[in-house]
Parts: structure tokens; sequence; C-alpha cells
């Protein structure tokens, strides 16, 4: 109760000093989380993130907030299931509650292929240990009671595929919670401060140089989003990466009439309601490649439509604002986590396109793992950026149809 | 108001409300009495009219079921159906509305600093979700389609209805300027039609833009949007009878933003009481419903608005208690509505509280279009600068005529819990100052922690507070602070609006209603509707209707309907150079009349579709593209014709073709009782495509065999679908023919091992690991892929796609996951009862290491799992004899 009183500052500010063990560019979920990792897990506090704008600006602020781990490769399945089950404790753990509501998430198929498409990835849950199952209309208007399946010529809703520990989150507190926890571990968060240059010699970073000044690093993290490869270009390391808009709206708050994450790949569209009362409406990336972060008006009609489809009662409801993100998109659709090629302490977390989110604490705490001991851990092998020399891409891509 | 107006009377929570011509349903209410019109979103609190614009959440109702219309701006109509929200059971008995004297047990950010334990949370959230939101959603199935979408194009679009924008219209108007005019009011004038003492529109202004043949007038209409290249979303409401909504997409060559000022309330002591209001709701109230707002006024205010509106309230018959200036102000009491006004000289008593608040620039647009908004320290107000050039304001939106009304700068914010700055949400400036305390100094994360500006009013109300009690507490200038970004839309748009009408086109072919003669019971593939099996009278069940069908192809002779397959004539010297870029085989060396598979990869080698290519002369190839992927394919041809200046002709005949499969033993004997081509294998051998008459009607025959027996795919016209359809089966009767559909298609396929593009391949397929690594011609020139697949000709691949035959009876489903020694190395991707081998088969992917022939892999069957065996031939006719007989 007395928490609930005290009035301590999340984070406070510093002096930007001239050297740090590690230098964390971007100060997002993956970014704080990394740093957080490391200062808590490994004793390695000397560390520096850097931000070009405010905490969570990029991506972190601007998914639609859904957890799930209910994919569908192997690598991925289980990577995901971590972060899953790294979330569940999160808000313990830092104590901060990260509103994380595990609402259930259900995708659903509109078409037999779509049925096969969502019971390979129930069966390969099921048989690595994830709760995911097909359901069928009799148990999904059980579920969601608010949404039409009713028979009609295009697109029915035929089955789910049911994902109970899926849901919600409030994403800019994990950002708040981590940023706060790395504060009093003794990381330095240095908001408005950009990233200019990486000094790199002999395949080496040396030092970063910043909006307010140089400092030196003996490590070097890119956990940027939306700008990625062009960050890393900054010291000289190509990322196969081509960067997509994504946009998402948000509706007027509604008493609660829908409690499941409800995604459809053929819809192009997925919806949630928060606590607060909102539909989150979320859309599949922009098809063209952009840095732009305006919206368009198209998308947000076509948002506006599948949602309908689902759910024609809502035609009254107003959406309150639109907005867009720069989604990372790799080949695989599978990020990219590891130590680059071209420069030997320069690490990347980066390549997320629409899973980032999601996917934040396991990275996070992988990629803290392999930088404190040196040794890559099994889990995030497979995400390697030496993959795509080697042509072994992770099959993701399959089922990322639609981006949450 | 000389004319006698008009009474009708519509429905407030049961009870009827009288309402007169021109009201909307908030003055009709208020005349009738009413002061409370909704419940506040945290605690509860008691809510009356405060802007009357629509830019306040103060009179969310329930219209007609549509939850969360402002009232304000809502006409009053005879019969309407209007209930409160956010209250229980009543507006002014609501059982939450103790929840007000609990508020300082909910300091900003209480929710993230309490309940992390899983268990509080887990028991808290549903009760917080419950208390939460506002209007109820309708039932299912009440949603209205009567929307409309239009498009209109304009060499200029102004946006506002006011002086400064009927000036800007008639100006551009004379000079010939092809012109649209949107305002959001039922009548022009903008804020001349109430604020009486600012002056009165020239005379016969609007008549004279009316009368200018290129001026178009959009009254009763908002921009909620300027997006690129000046794309304004425009929305109409009530268009006409037989729309709610209508959503205007208008291109502009030039905008003129002249959306005026909006006035934003002032933050001091229970601030939001039924009872304290804008001034400028009160003129409305006064000038535009003739409406006595109240017995007796305070007006806070500088001189200016304050001897104005005074003015207007003596007019009106109010007594004026008294004028303070807003440092005056203490607070105001009242516990349902405002009695009175707390002074450092005094306690004035009133019924009403007129705060002549800050006048801000309606700027959204303008920031949307890529300007920055500047403070003025002068207006008291972020003004718009840098415009793009093709966008100008004009008018109250620039600053002029505007006047600093409040010293945001001041240190004298009172602090309180119930001095509120975001109606919205409930946020009070002892909420802002706690959360700047806490780090969240920066105007961007102090919205996102607090909700300022985040709920339905956008911003309007609130924002400009929000940035002085942040620049105050930081001791940054409000310069430094800034503002945070405008979205769209703004305002608000419904849904239904966005998604306009929704007609979904289907698709039939043109021998739809002959199949549904025939008992066919449908697939939905995209638009287009396609048997998937046709009742049968001997039949109970689908698995024997396909079982029918199959053996009637397998043993007499089958008839298809594949007129969904896209279809693309491609034409040109250069048509062949085309395909040998695009698709992996070669077909510039293709002989004419004949017919060469092949695949289409991305340029990482995977494979995006498949189809059949004929070549009809020189410079004519004929291609057809899975149902799917037609308009996929067509683009991607398109696409990669850009620039090559070559020359090819590319046309969809898709729709104007019909097209049926007709394979069988027999197939040979029934086409030749309608045909005078020669038929025969030496004539007409597999892979080679004619053109004959068939049934007199000119066709196109591709020897082609995906069901794995002797056939013909005739594309023919489709006004001639139904026609020919019958005089097949006519010929057939006496071989047994019988129509199949796709279920029966995918069987004998399936016997075949013939891969359907998207089923068996996935968004990662090559044609190496599917087996079809014959069809990529690495030897030829530079192709779409090659890169990629010369590597993956030569690395190993890490699965494979192979075909299996089950062992015992079990029947895996599409997408069953494969097991070898319980570890996942695979997936079903098709398996069918194979009537030929009696005993299920299919295809799968699994890991290189366990695709050997003969290897036994476990799949998984209703939980526990099967044995199979992998093959590597196909199940049925592995050589293609009877392909080719």
């Amino acid at each position: 109760m007395m928490r609930l009183f005290r009035k301590e500052r999340m984070w406070r500010s510093h002096y930007l000093k001239s050297s740090y063990d590690v230098a964390i560019i971007g100060a997002g979920v993956h970014g704080l989380g990394i740093a957080y990792y490391l200062a808590s897990g490994h004793g390695i506090r000397n560390i520096v993130v850097l931000e070009r704008g405010y905490l969570g600006c990029g991506n972190s602020g601007r998914n639609t907030a859904i957890i799930r781990s209910n994919y569908r490769t192997p690598e991925g399945i289980p990577f995901y299931e971590e972060s899953v089950q790294l979330y569940e404790r999160l808000s313990r753990e830092l104590e901060w509650n990260l509103l994380f509501s595990q609402c259930g998430h259900l995708t659903l198929a509109h078409t037999d292929s779509a049925i096969a498409g969502l019971r390979v990835r129930a069966e390969n849950n099921q048989v690595l240990g994830v709760d995911s199952r097909l359901i069928y209309p009799d148990e999904i208007r059980r579920l969601v009671p608010a949404m039409d399946l009713s028979e009609r010529p295009r697109l029915p809703v035929m089955a789910a595929l049911y994902h109970p520990p899926g849901g919600i989150i409030r994403h800019d507190a994990v950002v708040w919670g981590y940023a706060r926890a790395c504060d009093r571990l003794g990381v330095e968060i240095h908001p408005h401060t950009e990233v200019i240059g990486v000094r790199v010699s002999r395949g080496k970073a040396e030092s970063v140089v910043t909006s307010r000044g140089e400092i030196s690093a003996g490590l070097v993290v890119n956990a940027t989003a939306g700008w990625a490869s062009m960050v890393a270009k900054l010291a000289g390391v190509t990322l196969s990466i081509v960067s997509h808009p994504l946009q998402a709206c948000v509706t007027e708050p509604l008493k609660p009439f829908l409690s499941k994450v409800i995604v459809s790949a053929s819809l192009h569209v997925y919806v949630n309601q928060t606590d607060k009362g909102e539909l989150v409406i979320g859309a599949e990336i922009d098809p063209y490649q952009s840095y732009s972060l305006k919206s368009t008006l198209p998308t947000l009609e076509q948002m506006a439509s599948y949602t309908l489809e689902l759910f024609p009662q809502l035609s009254g409801l107003r959406v309150l604002r639109q907005w867009s993100g720069i989604c990372d998109m790799t080949p695989d659709y599978a990020p990219i986590i590891g130590v680059s090629r071209e420069v030997k302490n320069y690490y990347v977390d980066v390549g997320w396109g629409t899973y980032g989110f999601k996917a934040a604490p396991a990275a996070a705490k992988n990629l803290a793992e392999m930088i404190a001991t040196g040794k890559t851990p099994k889990i995030i092998e497979a995400f390697s950026p030496a993959r795509f020399y080697g042509g072994q891409l992770v099959g993701e891509k399959a089922a990322a149809a639609v981006s949450s | 108001m000389a004319d006698q107006p008009e009474i009708f009377t519509f429905v407030f929570d049961g009870q009827s409300v009288e309402a007169r011509s021109g009201d909307t349903v908030a003055s009709a209410l208020y005349r009738a009495g009413r002061r409370i019109f909704t419940r506040s979103f945290k605690y509860h609190r008691p809510r009356g009219l405060l802007c009357l614009a629509g830019k306040c959440p103060n009179c969310m109702m329930n219209v007609d079921g549509a939850p969360n219309v402002r009232a304000c701006i809502t006409p009053a109509r005879a019969g309407i159906q209007i209930r409160h929200q956010n209250a229980y059971p009543s507006l002014e008995n609501d059982w939450l509305s103790g929840v007000q004297r609990l508020d300082w047990l909910m300091p900003v950010g209480w929710y993230y600093k309490t309940m992390t334990r899983d268990w509080s949370w887990h028991a808290a959230e549903p009760y917080i979700r419950k208390v939460a939101g506002l209007g109820i959603v309708p039932e299912p199935g009440r949603g209205s389609k009567d929307y409309e979408h239009a498009w209109m194009h304009a060499e200029a679009a102004v946006i506002g209805g006011g002086p400064a924008g009927l000036g800007a219209a008639l100006e551009l108007a004379v000079s010939g300027t092809q012109v649209v005019l949107v305002d959001d009011q039922p009548e022009l004038g903008g804020h001349l039609r109430y604020r009486k003492q600012a002056g009165a529109l020239p005379d016969g202004l609007i008549a004279q833009l009316r009368s200018i043949c290129g001026v178009q007038l959009l009254s009763g209409a908002y921009c909620f949007g300027l997006y690129e290249g000046n794309l304004l979303g425009v929305l109409q409401t009530n268009p006409h009878p037989g729309a709610i909504e209508r959503l205007i997409h208008l291109r502009a060559k030039k905008v003129v933003v002249a959306t005026g000022a909006y006035e934003v309330p002032f933050t001091f002591e229970n601030n939001d009481l039924p009872g304290v209001m804008l001034s400028t709701a009160v003129q409305r109230l006064i000038h535009l419903h003739g409406i006595k707002p109240g017995k007796s006024a305070v007006i806070i205010g500088n001189a200016g608005q304050a001897d104005e509106v005074a003015g207007d309230l003596r007019g009106a018959g109010v007594e004026v208690a008294k004028i303070l200036e807003l440092h005056e102000v203490v607070s105001a009491i009242g516990s349902s509505h405002v009695t009175a006004v707390r002074s450092t000289g005094g306690k004035f008593s009133c019924d009403l509280v007129v705060m002549c608040g800050q006048r801000v620039p309606d700027a959204g647009l303008l920031h949307q279009a890529g300007g920055k908004l500047a403070w003025n320290e002068q207006r008291g107000a972020f003004l718009p600068v840098d415009l793009p050039p093709t966008v100008s304001a004009a008018g109250e939106v620039t600053g002029a005529n505007l006047a600093r009304a409040v010293d945001l700068t001041a240190q004298n914010v009172a602090f309180n819990k119930r001095s509120f700055v975001c109606l919205c949400s409930d946020v009070s400036t002892s909420d802002l100052r706690d959360g700047i305390s806490e780090g969240f100094d920066h105007i961007e994360t102090l919205k996102r922690y607090t909700t300022l500006t985040m709920g339905p009013c956008q911003g309007r109300m609130c924002q400009l507070a929000g940035i002085g009690v942040c620049a105050s507490e930081t001791g940054r200038s409000i310069a430094e602070t800034g503002v945070t970004t405008s979205r769209p839309p703004n305002p608000s748009v419904s849904l239904g609006a966005l998604a306009g009408p929704r007609h979904h086109p289907i698709r039939r072919t043109p021998m739809h209603y002959a199949h549904e003669d025939s008992g066919a019971v449908w697939l939905d593939m995209g638009e287009w509707k396609r048997p998937r099996y046709y009742r049968s009278a001997s039949c109970t069940s689908e698995r024997a209707c396909v079982e029918e069908e199959y053996r009637a192809v397998r043993e007499h002779a089958g008839l298809i309907d594949v007129s969904t397959l896209g279809k693309l004539d491609l034409k040109g010297q250069d048509a062949g150079k085309l395909l040998d870029k695009v698709y992996t085989n070669r077909f510039s060396n293709l002989k004419p009349w004949r017919v060469r598979y092949s695949v289409l990869c991305d340029e990482a080698g995977i494979i995006l579709d498949d189809g059949t290519i004929s070549r009809l002369a020189e410079d004519h190839y004929f291609i057809t593209t899975t149902t799917g992927n037609l308009d996929f394919v067509q683009q991607w041809l398109e696409w990669w014709l850009v620039g090559t200046g070559w020359d090819v002709h590319i046309t969809n005949v898709t729709g104007g073709r019909a097209a049926v499969n007709l394979a069988g033993p027999h197939a040979r004997n029934v086409l030749a009782k309608v045909t005078e081509c020669d038929l025969t294998a030496k004539a007409f051998p597999y892979m080679a495509c004619r053109e004959a008459q068939v049934a007199g009607v000119p066709s196109l025959l591709l020897r082609i065999g995906f069901v794995g027996e002797t056939g013909w795919e005739i594309h023919f016209p489709g006004d001639y679908g139904e026609y020919l359809w019958s005089q097949l089966l006519e010929a057939g009767k006496t071989f047994g023919i019988r129509v199949f559909g796709v279920e029966a298609q995918r069987l004998l396929r399936l016997e075949k091992r013939h891969v359907i593009v998207g089923v068996d391949t996935d968004a990662l397929t090559s044609p190496f690991e599917s087996g079809m690594a014959w069809v990529a011609k690495l030897d030829k020139a530079d192709f779409i892929g090659r890169n990629a697949l010369s590597r993956l000709s030569s690395a190993a691949a890490p699965q494979s796609l192979v075909g299996f035959v089950m062992d015992g009876h079990a029947l895996p489903q599409d997408g069953a996951a494969i097991l070898v020694n319980g570890g996942l190395t695979g997936r079903v991707t098709s398996a069918r009862y194979s009537p030929y081998k009696e005993r299920a088969v299919g295809l799968a992917w699994v890991a290189a290491a366990h695709a050997r022939e003969g290897a036994e892999i476990d799949i998984r069957v209703d939980g526990g799992t099967a044995r199979a065996r992998i093959v590597p031939d196909a199940f049925y006719d592995p050589a293609g004899e009877r392909l080719r007989m």
C-alpha cells in the first residue's frame, strides 16, 4: 500500500561519461531488457543505453501488445514460449504491474487450407508443450459470443487456433518497468541522445559518436527497430533487412464485450479490447518499403472493413487515432540475434519484423548471456546473422502471413 | 427564430422529451431541464454540457443503439431513442458515484504500482474491465450497412465555412478555380452564427458563392484527415435518407485550412461540475437554440470575451452575478451541479459558471500535412508554421484575433485531485504533477503514463493545459515542452464509414447453375464458388460421393469445371523472353502447339505459383495460373515487364473463358463424339494443344493430366459454358461419364503425387526440396530466382517433400505432425484415403535425415500416432502410361 503513495523517480538523468563497458543503442524493450539482464544476471553494470527520442518511442510503444508462443517452427516455438514464461514472472520481478492479461488468443481460419496451416501449428505446439489447439464454431461461439459466426459467402469463420496463454500486456509499462529496474542496478539511460556514428578500427568497434559527444565502449549492441539496418551501417555492418510500415488504430472505449485476442490472417487484421475498453486493431505490413511514419487512409479503411466482417455490430464505433511503426523484415521472418561478422564486438538484436515485442524478454536474456559468457545459447542459435551466408533460413515466414 | 418552430418529441431513458426544429439532442435535453449528461470514465463524477461543439466527452450517449454519440452535435429527430451511458441505474443516482470519494486511493499510475503478484492482478482485472469502458456494444447482428464511399477532385479544397473559409473560397472561385468547401456545421457562417458581437458575414456572400459555377459547398461534413498527396478524408452525415454517413475521398491540388479555433476550459477545483461551461457553449445555447442557459451566472475570464458573453447572458435574461479573473478563482462548489464559485474575494452563488477559455487554433490537419506548431506567447497558442507549399491556412487557425486567456507558465496552477485537465480519463493537475515527479517529464511519456490526450476528446480539451502543467513543473518553456503528434482521424470516424458499403462480389462460373442442378456442395475459393462434390442418391456421406466421382474418372470418364483457373493471353515478339525471365522453365524454345509446365519463383527461389503455358503461335502464348494467384501473377509479369521496352501485351481472359477438364480412360471416346479434331495419341500427344470446334464451339484443347488419366483441358468462350458442359455430358452418357468436384480432383492428383502450390508448398518452398528440380532451368540466361536456385541446387536441403503410405487404416489430417523416435521431424500437407492403395496416402515434409525411401515415420492421428512408410514414386501409375495413352 505504501508503494502506492511513494513518489520515486523511475529513472534518473546522468551526465554522459566518456567510457562504458557496454553501449546499447535503443531504449525500447529489447535494449533496456539486455541492459537489465546483463546487470541483474551477469553483474555487468557499467552500461549506457542510448535513445534518439524518449523511452519506448519506437516500436515498443507502437505495437499492439499481443503476447503468444503458438509459433510454427521447432526453432520459434520454444523461443517464444520462453518469452511468455518470462513475461508471466516479470510484473513480480520488476515490482511493476505490466497488466499482463492472459486472456487467450484465437487465430481464425476461413478456408480449408488455412485450417491445415493452423493444424500444423497446433500439432507442433502440442508436441513441444505449448497449450494450443484447433477449435470449431461451437466452441468459438462460447469464447467470443460477439463475433459473427453466421454462414456467409465470404470468409466464414470455420475454425480457430486457440492459445489460452496468449494475451495482451501494457506495452509502455514493460519499457518503464525495465527502465526502472535498470536504473536501480546502476545502468545509465540517456534519452534524446542520438547515435550518429560508430568508430571501428581493425574490425573492432571502439567508440560511439552521439549527438551529445563521443563515448568509448568495450562492446556495442544494436537493439533498434525500424532503422536497424541504417544504424548498423554506421558501423559498416550490413543486415538482410527491408523495412515496411505497419499501421494500427484504436477506437473509443466500450464496455467489455471481447475478452480474447482475435487474429485473422485471411482478413489481414487483429483485434483486441483493452482493459480500458478501447478496441485496438492492427493491419498487415504495408506492401511497400518505406520509412514514413505517416498513416494512410486506405489501410485504415481496410482495418475497419475487416473488423466489421467479424463484428458487424461495431459499425457506429469511432476510431480515435491511427499510427504506424516501421518493421524490419528479414527474408525468413525470423530475427537476427548475435554477433556481426564484420565487427567482432558489435552485437545485434534486430530484424524483429512484427514480433519483436512479444519476444523481448527471451531475446534480451539470451543475448545478455551470450555477451557475458561468449557462448551462444542454443535457443537463439538458429537466429544467428551467419545463417544468411549459408542459406539456413528459419521457417516462420510460412506462418507469418499476418503480424500477430 | 422568426418562424414558429416545429415541435416534436423523442425518447430519453424511456421519457418523452420535447424538441424544436434546429435542436440537437443535447439542446433539447438542456431545455427540458437536464443538467447531468454522462458520468465520468474513472470516478463516475457527474458531467454536463461543456463545449456544445462535439469536441469534449461530456455528452456522449447511446443514440438508437449506437454507443458514444455526442448529443450536442446530433440533430434531434422525432422518435429517436436516446439512452444514457456509464451510469447505473440512472445519471442522477449512479451506484458507482461513490468512487469519486475514493479518488485519493487512485493516484496516477496506481495500477502499475499495485497488483504485481499474479493472483492479485488476476483477481482484480475482471472487475477493472467491468467498470471501464463507456458505451455498450450493440447486440450482434445490429450493425448498419448504410454507409457510402464517394470520390471527388478539386483544384482547391477549403476546410471550414466561417468568415475566413468563405472569404478564401470566394477569392479562389472568382479567379476561376474550382473549389470544394467543407463545413461541419448545419449552416455556413462559423462562429458568427453564435458570436453575435463578433460581426456578421457580408450580405449575400453565401448566395454569391452558391451562384458561381465550379463552387461546391458540403455542409454538415467534417474533414478528419489530411493525408499524403492532399487526400482529404471528409465525412458527411446523413447525405440522403438512405445513408447514415458518406465518406468522401477528396483529392485537392491546393488545400486552404480555415478550421478556426475552439475554446478550452480552465483548470480549477471542481471545474468539471455540471453548470461549468465554455463561453462559446453558452452563446450557442442562447443564439442557436433560444435557450436561457441559467438564472445567475459567474463569468471567469479576461475583459474582452467576458464582456461579450456578459452581454449575451443579460440579453437572454440571465443575471451576471460576478465577473472573475482566473487567478481569483479558488473552486466551484456543488455536488451534482454548480451552486457557487469560491474566489479569493469571496463566495458567489450561481447556477452557471461561464469560462472564457483560451481559444486554440484547430490546426490538426495542418500538423498532419507536415506543418509545425510553434508557440506564440502573445496569442497564448501553438500556431501553424512551415506549411507545405500546397497547403495554406486562413482565419483564426493562423492565430488571427486570438488573445492569451491564460498564463500557462504562471506558477499558480492549483494542484488538486479534483482540478481536472483531462475530462475523458479524469486526469487532474495533481496527477500530472505526480507523473512528472516520477520521471515522466517528456510530454509524450507524460501522455502515455497519465493517458492525457488519449481519450475520446483526442486531446482537444486537455492538450494545452497539460503542456502548461508539464512546462511549469519541469521548468522548461512551453515552446521546449512542445505538443504531442496529431494523428488522423481527428475528429474520430466510425468504422462503418471507413469500411463503406462492404459489397462482397461472388464469382460464379458460367456452369454454376448446372452444378446447382446436379446437387453441388459448394466450396469457397477466394471470391469463387466451386463444387466441392456432388450429392448423389446412392451415397450417404461426402466420402462416398467423392469415391464415386473418383471411380468414374479412374474407370470411365469424368468432367470437372476448371473455369476458375487464371487465364492470361500473352502476345508480342518478346512474349517468350518475358516468360523465360519470370518462369523457371524455358519457353522461348517451346514449339507452337506444345504445352509446358512451370513454376514461378521469387528472388529467393521460393515457389509463388505454377501453371501450364501453351504456345499458340510464334508470338502468342496462353498461361494458366492457380485460381487464387491470378491477380498476383498478372501484376508480377507486368512488374517485370516495366522498363524492358519489350513487345509483350498481357490480357486477362479469365472472366471471358470457361474451362473444363475431361479425363478418364473413355475421355477420347467422349470427346470424339463432339469434335472432328484428330485425338489419336500420335496426332494429339500428351503436352500438346490444338484449336478445334467442340460441339460447334471454338475451343482450345490442352492435352494435360493433373488427375493422372488421359484427358483434355478445354478452354472456350464463357457464353457457351452451360451448352458445352451439357453436350459433353450427353456425349459421355454411354461411357458412364460423371461430373466430379474439387475433393475428388484433390484425391486423384494426390495419388499421382502432383503438388498443389500453397497446399503442399509454403512460403519457404523451393523447387529442389519439393522434388521438382527439373522445372528450374539453371542453364538458361538470368531469370527471377536464378541466383538463389543455383545455390539451392547444390546445397543440402534441410527437408524434403515425400510421399507416404500408412501401414494401418488410420487417416491423418492435413497438417498433422510427423515424429521420428518421438521427436518432431515434419508435417503432413495432404492426406486422403486412396481407393487404389486401399490405405491412406499423402505428402509430407520430412527432415532430410529421415526422408529416405522405405523409412518409417510416425504421424499424429487423434492424439496418438500411426506408422507410415515413405515411398519414392507416385502411388498410382508411376510411369505415367495412362496419361500418354
